[in-house]
């Protein structure tokens, strides 16, 4: 949380001045490690909880179709 | 257009995972040889005259060699026949088709827990052919809703060893 103080030296600060601004990155800068570890973490479980429902609750289950 | 790794990466797995879903399936059906109910190609039943004329005037089970019944069973509001007033014995370990129809309304043939699942249709007949490993009792519902005592339709499939067969209630050819 921004306290008052630097929220007065932010506004009081020139153009050009970095302290207290957020820095500009490049696109490629970027780099959302937390946010791929989340996705792929639901990917892996989307794709294993996909498998087991189509082996262990569909297709294994005794007696099914065979022609 | 500028793309992002990441952003790459991400659209990457999504086509991945689609990808997967289908090769899931594919694999199911080749490599595992999964079947699903089908229609007898060209054979359809006039559901006003169904339960007077054809095999499904006596539903019931065939014989059509020592490892092949077959079972003719009629969906309707709202039991299974046979299945429904007395339970449907059949034997373990043995080859069994199922053709059914419907002479009302759309119905459904569930084993619950199995993999056996098929609709019932008025005018086709579905056939599908199964193997139950085991002597137990499994229930029948109808998973199509079909009228004021759908709740009510159910029936049992009493399993039982080969050797306890009771040949005598058979329809015969």
């Amino acid at each position: 949380m921004p306290t008052d103080e630097s929220d007065a030296s932010t506004d009081g600060a020139a153009a050009g001045d970095d302290s207290g601004k957020a820095r500009d990155i490049s696109l490629d800068e970027f780099q959302p490690y937390g946010t791929l570890a989340v996705t792929g973490a639901y990917f892996i479980l989307l794709l294993v909880l996909y498998a087991l429902l189509y082996f262990v609750e569909f297709a294994t289950h005794a007696p099914h179709i065979i022609e | 257009m500028h793309v992002h790794r990441f952003e790459k990466l991400w659209i990457g797995l999504s086509l991945l995972l689609i990808a997967a879903f289908i090769g899931i399936v594919l694999f199911g059906f080749t490599v595992m040889n999964l079947k699903v109910p089908g229609v007898e190609t060209g054979e359809t039943v006039d559901p006003a005259t169904v339960l007077s004329e054809g095999p499904f005037a006596k539903p019931g089970v065939r014989k059509i060699s020592d490892d092949h019944y077959e079972v003719y069973m009629l969906a309707q509001q709202f039991i299974f026949r046979p299945g429904s007033t007395r339970p449907l014995t059949l034997p373990a370990d043995t080859k069994i088709t199922f053709h059914m129809t419907s002479p009302d309304v759309m119905h459904g043939f569930e084993v619950p827990g199995s993999g056996l699942n098929s609709t019932v249709i008025p005018g086709q007949v579905a056939t599908f052919t199964t193997r139950f490993p085991e002597a137990k009792s499994y229930g029948i519902i109808c998973h199509q809703y079909c009228g004021s005592a759908h709740h009510n339709m159910q029936g049992e499939i009493k399993v039982v060893p080969p050797s306890e067969f009771d040949e005598s209630n058979l329809i015969s050819q």
